[in-house]
């Protein structure tokens, strides 16, 4: 149930990724003096290259990073109420091996059938690349949807799901290991994620995928809710098992088949970004629960991409070595942290 | 009196790949709105697919359930909500919810499409929680109740869906002995105040029997019987449904007693309360208490406080305050001549 407690927490995650958006746009390896920055974001700056930087790189970093953090988040929550696992994340069903593999066949099997070296053709390559990613992971998706129907328990479904991911990856390793070393090693890069990928054009698109899917994730709360009692007392409240079953499954896999696509397999951030929020607002109710998954998910997915590009290193460290390197310590933080308030009281 | 559900010619059991398992065969039956029915029978005769079956969980294998003339396979999930209810043995696990919020989501086939509640809906899930008496609890969290707690909050929850029919699996095995009778007379209670229909599938012989309005007997290889716990007391039913070994059906008390071996009979004199204890003491030893002045040894039970058995036989005689102490003296004689 909402209560005043809720809101106040949810108006802080807000405000901290606010604040941590601004921090992103602020720091990066060019150093632009935060007054400039205030004159591009309100639109009078003569500094051209200062408003390129920001507008064409920071910005849609920034925002792509929000939006990978709340989408992979809110999938994340989905699966885990569904199959009431708490290791399940928003890959569980094999989406992102999906993506992995169609993007090994553009990335590997261009440069081994094709003699293109994709890496090479600059930005027509990352098109493709993400094209690739896109009918990848949806091909898989259709295909557990196919399943879902087919199948009655939710085990068999998971199993499935983990079953074609499998199959996908070894798919992947067979090309590696038949591609040359450049192909392999630009594979290995997508695969470490990115959210520096969406370039301010490709941006708008992006976004609207990925924010309608939100919103639409907001009609499956009381599914959500009636689930969490399993099967049988879902079934007994009104609960059409098959059709919630579908639209969740559904919903989860657009919103990781759309980030999957543009910023790579991103890990960590769906599996424990929906722990963080429950660790925090103590609450089951996922009328509190998306919103809080959605916004830790982009304060987390914010500050991992500003470790990421903390000056000091050489270039970006890839986004999945800070993703679990931030987020591991941060959920056993909050989890021992939790463990010594309920002894006190 | 008109049947809120008929059953006919219902045969239960489980498909799978083609092949067919059958349950039960051919049950028919009637349950009643205000009665409280009782689902008995051994393990494994099928109590739990009776109960999944009726509540739409799963398809009957033939046969149809009607309820107020309309077969539920011809309902949808949300028609069936608002005319059955269910407390299940499903564990619930979910963390940080309140025993309120948990309760309200029996509210869920009333409520919209984010599930917001009205105030008639609080004032519902509020009267609830009260009527299965954990209102002190209401802003608790579930997991820190205890299973018997938990149990009444899936019942409130069942309350709350405000159905004319409620099903309950086994909702007494994790309690204690009183509020297992608690809780029955709760569920007793409902069916003559609101006129529900309640069908509990239970082990708790000596309650249901004591508690239900109608028994329905489930057992391996055999038709169903049904009808209220005395009739079927008198028609010797009980018995063959159980027949085991050291369990007997007695028809006095109507009610399952241990049968114990007996090894050795001694001799009674006396009466009463002290004289039942006793008998059920010594039963439970292996001796049996008969009134037989021909046996060796004979225990007299005095009305004296401090000397409430007399042990003796034609040479020696004992005298015990308490049971215990007649007990290790019986076992310290040789019995061997006494076996008969």
């Amino acid at each position: 149930m909402y209560k005043r407690k809720h809101t106040i927490l949810l108006l802080i995650c807000a405000l901290v990724s606010v604040i941590l958006f601004l921090i992103n746009i602020t720091l990066g390896s060019v150093s632009i003096p935060l007054s400039t920055i205030l004159e591009v974001l309100f639109g009078d700056s003569k500094d051209i290259i200062s408003s390129n930087i920001i507008i064409n790189s920071r910005i849609p970093q920034a925002v792509t990073a929000i939006l990978a953090g709340s989408a992979l988040a809110i999938g994340g929550l989905e699966m885990q109420t569904l199959f009431r696992n708490p290791l399940a994340g928003p890959s569980i069903l094999g989406i992102s091996s999906g993506a992995s593999l169609g993007v090994a066949f553009v990335i590997l099997a261009s440069g081994s059938i094709g003699g293109v070296v994709l890496s090479s053709l600059g930005i027509l390559g990352s098109i493709a690349v993400t094209f690739a990613a896109f009918v990848g992971s949806i091909s898989v998706l259709l295909f557990v949807v196919f399943l879902a129907n087919k199948v009655k328990g939710n085990a068999t479904l998971l199993i499935l799901g983990i079953m074609v991911g499998y199959t996908a990856n070894s798919i992947v390793s067979m090309l590696k290991f038949y591609s040359p070393e450049e192909d392999v090693h630009a594979y290995v890069i997508w695969g470490l994620g990115s959210f520096s990928k969406v370039s301010a054009s490709h941006l708008p698109l992006f976004s609207s995928i990925i924010i309608v899917c939100i919103l639409l994730s907001f009609l499956l709360v009381k599914r959500l809710n009636l689930l969490m009692l399993g099967e049988n007392y879902a079934r007994n409240l009104g609960v059409n098992i098959k059709e919630s079953r579908f639209l969740i499954i559904l919903s989860s896999g657009i919103l990781t088949a759309t980030i999957t696509a543009y910023c790579g397999p991103i890990i960590f951030i769906g599996l424990a970004v929906p722990h963080i929020a429950r660790l925090i607002f103590a609450v089951a109710d996922h009328k509190v629960l998306l919103p809080a998954s959605a916004l830790v998910g982009a304060c987390i997915a914010l500050l991992c991409s500003l470790i990421a590009r903390m000056p000091g290193f050489d270039g970006a460290l890839p986004i999945n070595s800070v993703t679990s390197f931030i987020g591991a310590p941060v959920v056993v933080w909050v989890l021992l942290k939790k463990r010594k308030s309920e002894t006190v009281e | 009196m008109n049947a809120l559900i008929n059953i006919k010619h219902l045969t239960i059991g489980y498909k799978n790949s083609g092949k067919t398992k059958v349950i039960y065969n051919n049950i028919n039956g009637d349950l009643f709105p205000g009665e409280l029915t009782c689902v008995l029978g051994p393990n494994g005769a099928g109590k739990s697919t009776l109960l999944r079956t009726l509540c739409g969980f799963q398809a009957p294998l033939d046969g149809d359930i009607l309820i107020n003339g309309h077969a539920i396979s011809d309902m949808t999930n949300a028609d069936l909500s608002k005319l059955i209810s269910v407390v299940l043995t499903d564990k619930i696990n979910i963390q940080n919810i309140t025993v309120e919020e948990l309760v309200s989501y029996g509210r869920s086939p009333y409520t919209g499409y984010f599930g917001r509640l009205s105030d008639e809906d609080k004032i519902l899930i509020n009267e609830a929680i009260e009527s299965v008496g954990i209102i002190d609890k209401k802003d608790r969290l579930v997991q820190t109740l205890s299973d018997g707690e938990r149990q009444k909050v899936m019942i409130a929850k069942a309350l709350v869906q405000d159905t004319p029919i409620i099903f309950l699996d086994e909702p007494a095995a994790f309690l204690d002995l009183p509020s297992k009778v608690e809780l029955m007379q709760l569920l007793h209670k409902l069916t003559t105040d609101t006129g529900k229909l309640i069908l509990i599938v239970t082990h708790d012989l000596d309650l249901a029997l004591q508690m239900a309005d109608k028994i329905w007997l489930l057992g391996n290889d055999r038709p169903i019987s049904i009808g209220v716990p005395e009739d079927l007391i008198i028609q010797e039913i009980f018995s063959g449904f159980f027949d085991r070994e050291g369990l007997v059906f007695d028809k006095r008390s109507g009610l399952f007693k241990i049968k114990n071996k007996h090894k050795l009979k001694i001799n009674v004199e006396g009466h009463g309360f002290i004289y039942t204890l006793l008998r059920r003491a010594l039963s439970r030893n292996g001796i049996d208490l008969v009134r037989d002045s021909s046996l060796e040894y004979t225990i007299l039970i005095n009305k004296e406080e401090d000397k409430l058995f007399t042990f003796y036989n034609k040479e020696e005689s004992f005298i015990f305050n308490d049971i215990q102490s007649l007990l290790t003296k019986i076992k310290s004689l040789n019995w061997i001549h006494n076996d008969k």
